[in-house]
């Protein structure tokens, strides 16, 4: 016999099986197999040898013995320059979206779904297409250097592809509407009578910026940034087209381990440090602004 | 009180449109004059629409007068931002900041001009403890009740003794009982205080009962400016007439004026003589009478009171009192309350029967009616 809660029960697994199964499918068990292959020795021709293997790890982070794999620190420094890039990138799609957002939540209805509609028209294009219309922008003898040329502007053509600022600029191209959408929401809930509190209470703008209108944003701005931040870091089409190898991201890495060189291994081992570090990142975030932020957003 | 001196805020011919989306203008104040004294609790009554919100808004500094003058302590207030004017405002909505604790919310204003911590922490304290509240400054506003919630939004907004206090409609979203309750603490808050309030709703009994002074607005124009006695018993017009309390308004005009009587005929029932100071033979009336001002059975000197006929259409015991819906004989309906005296009003206020009602000459009050 079923009592009332056991049919709740099943009713709910019945309804989450599907997505239960193909996150199973689909994630857990790709994952398991990277952590296992990160773990394993590397086959002369691609493929793995099923021995423990830990100098995958090792080439990294620095304990691997000369014997079998050289420990290099360019690894790290291109691990640290992800992270960097990745940083700068959020602080620049926030720059860019956050005073946006307040823009066209004070429009009229009608422009105001305009603009929405106009942040996510990208998603309907290719990305390997817009990024290479920059390749065509930036290139030394593309539209920018040609233009400034014609001008007289400049003698010599700029050197602006494959550079890191090339690929900022991209990134933060592709990563503007990630940014805009939970910001402006954020913005959009945003109360104008307490902004009106706040000035009849005695606060300048500076004042109502600092201590009513950012920490009500806040969640938005956490959200955007972690949402911007993740796919940045991993990303390895923008760095490929517009910084070419003298500006590789750890994605680039990943990519190069995975098909160009066929140490999956050694790919899984850089792929897992990755996950690992914005595991990390998360756990700090969900510490110092999550509880506040579940707390807003339950309301 | 001598706010004719040295008021604390003086708005002459305030006038004020908005622009609604589709292009008309909208009106809001009118040529509105007002002052308001040290420690005076001013209400603004009046229907929806009639621009109170407007007014108060002008004063706090949220929207500005296309004309007009708006002085708060003497000072001009044309181009002082809200910010800077010594006026907190408690709304309707409360607008408490939710990220903040209720001790923050009411520390606010102190927080914003930078007041030491020590001070703060007393002044938030004693302020929380005036409206009741004392000890809950570590709450947030979404953990309180919307009457304690209200009670902390006027906290907030008298912690550093503003010059002036605005309210609209504070009390609208709290029940009956709470709200009769919050009335008589505002009342007694406003007089330990010392502040002046100026106090909106559109609930009459609320400004009767709470002010020292009511403004009369309609349509953006001041109607009527008076002690809550004035505005009941002498209103001014029609308009006020029928807004404040329950009212019968007669048409009548002035027929003959002699030897410093007027003889008024019109819809009261018998012609009425009445001292005809400050009246012209023709011109139109309304006279005022409350549904408590009449009688059933003549009080004293007939000479000294008015009747009126007609015939009872429905009658409904309250409570020690009847009230009478009669229609005269020239067709209005009258509303009267009366009490049963002779313990036989039954028979006389049943439904069909004609009734005489009597009322005293010297309470009637004259409006100047339209022509
Ligand atoms: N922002 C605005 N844009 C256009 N018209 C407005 C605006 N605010 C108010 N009005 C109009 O101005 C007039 C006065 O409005 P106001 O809000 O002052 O009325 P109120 O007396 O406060 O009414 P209520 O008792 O309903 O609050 C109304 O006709 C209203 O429609
Ligand atoms: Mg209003």
């Amino acid at each position: 016999m079923l009592t009332a809660e056991n049919r709740a029960r099943w009713r709910l697994a019945g309804l989450l099986s599907p997505a239960t199964l193909i996150i199973g499918l689909f994630f857990v068990v790709p994952l398991a197999i990277m952590a296992l292959y990160s773990l394993l020795e590397p086959g002369m021709y691609g493929g793995v040898e099923w021995t423990f293997y830990p100098d995958n790890f090792g080439r990294i982070l620095g304990w691997a013995d000369g014997s079998n794999e050289e420990f290099d620190v360019v690894y790290l420094q291109i691990l640290l320059r992800s992270f960097k890039l990745a940083a700068i990138t959020v602080l620049l799609t926030l720059l860019v979206c956050y005073p946006a957002a307040f823009w066209v939540s004070r429009q009229p209805e009608r422009l105001r779904n305009f603009c929405l509609f106009l942040i996510t028209l990208p998603f309907f294009t290719s990305l390997i297409v817009r990024l290479y219309a920059w390749v065509l922008i930036l290139r030394p003898t593309g539209f920018l250097n040609a233009s400034l040329q014609g001008l007289g502007l400049i003698d010599a053509p700029l050197d602006l592809i494959y550079t890191e600022g090339a690929v900022l600029l991209g990134m933060t191209y592709i990563f503007v509407p990630f940014m805009f959408l939970p910001i402006y929401a954020s913005v959009e809930k945003l109360d104008r009578r307490l902004l009106e509190a706040s000035a009849d209470l005695g606060a300048g703008r500076w004042q109502s910026f600092w201590r009513v209108i950012f920490p009500l944003t806040l969640p938005g701005i956490a959200a955007g940034s972690i949402i911007v931040f993740i796919p940045s870091l991993g990303n390895f089409i923008v760095p490929s087209l517009l910084g070419g190898a003298r500006v590789l991201m750890i994605g680039n890495l990943v990519e190069q381990q995975f098909l160009a060189a066929r140490n999956w291994p050694f790919g899984a081992a850089l792929a897992m440090l990755i996950m690992a570090a914005v595991l990390l990142f998360l756990l700090l975030y969900v510490r110092w602004q999550g509880r506040a932020a579940l707390k807003e957003a339950a309301r | 009180m001598s706010h004719a001196n040295n008021p604390v805020v003086e708005i002459r011919a305030a006038v004020k449109h908005y622009r609604t989306p589709e292009g008309h203008a909208v009106r809001a104040l009118d040529g509105v004059d007002l002052s308001v004294g040290a420690n005076e609790f001013v209400t603004l009554l009046g229907p929806s629409g009639c621009g109170k919100t407007t007014l108060l808004r002008t004063i706090s500094g949220f929207e500005s007068l296309d004309s007009g003058e708006l002085l708060i302590q003497g000072v001009a207030m044309n181009q002082v931002p809200p910010n800077r004017r010594p006026v907190h405002t408690v709304f309707q909505s409360y607008a408490l900041f939710p990220h903040l604790s209720i001790g923050d919310n009411v520390g606010y204003a102190l927080d914003v001009r930078g007041v030491a911590r020590a001070e703060r922490r007393q002044r938030v304290g004693a302020a929380l403890e005036l409206v009741g509240m004392g000890g809950l400054e570590k709450r947030k506003p979404g953990q309180l009740s919307g009457g304690q919630q209200q009670r902390v939004a006027l906290a907030r907004a008298i912690v550093d003794r503003p010059a002036l206090l605005l309210l609209d409609e504070p009390l609208s979203a709290l029940d009956r009982q709470l709200r009769q309750a919050m009335q008589r603490e505002l009342k007694n808050l406003q007089h330990e205080l010392g502040i002046a309030f100026v106090f909106v709703t559109h609930d009459q009994e609320e400004a009767l009962t709470m002010s020292d002074r009511i403004v009369v607005l309609n349509g953006g124009h001041v109607q009527q400016v008076g002690a809550p006695q004035d505005i009941y018993d002498r209103p001014a017009n029609a308009f006020v007439a029928g807004f404040i309390g329950e009212s019968n308004l007669l048409r009548a005009r002035v027929e003959s004026c002699a030897d410093g009587v007027a003889t008024l005929v019109g819809e009261q029932g018998d012609p009425l003589r009445l001292p005809s100071a400050g009246l012209q033979v023709g011109q139109p009336l309304h006279i005022l009478l409350r549904p408590e001002q009449f009688h059933l059975d003549c009080p004293g000197d007939p000479a000294a009171h008015g009747a009126l006929d007609g015939v009872v259409e429905q009658t409904v015991f309250i409570g020690k009192d009847f009230e009478v819906s009669l229609l005269s004989a020239t067709g209005s309906r009258i509303k009267a309350v009366v009490r049963d005296a002779s313990r036989q009003a039954l028979q006389r206020l049943h439904p069909g029967s004609s009734l005489r009602l009597w009322y005293a000459l010297d309470a009637a009050h004259l409006i100047a009616g339209e022509a």
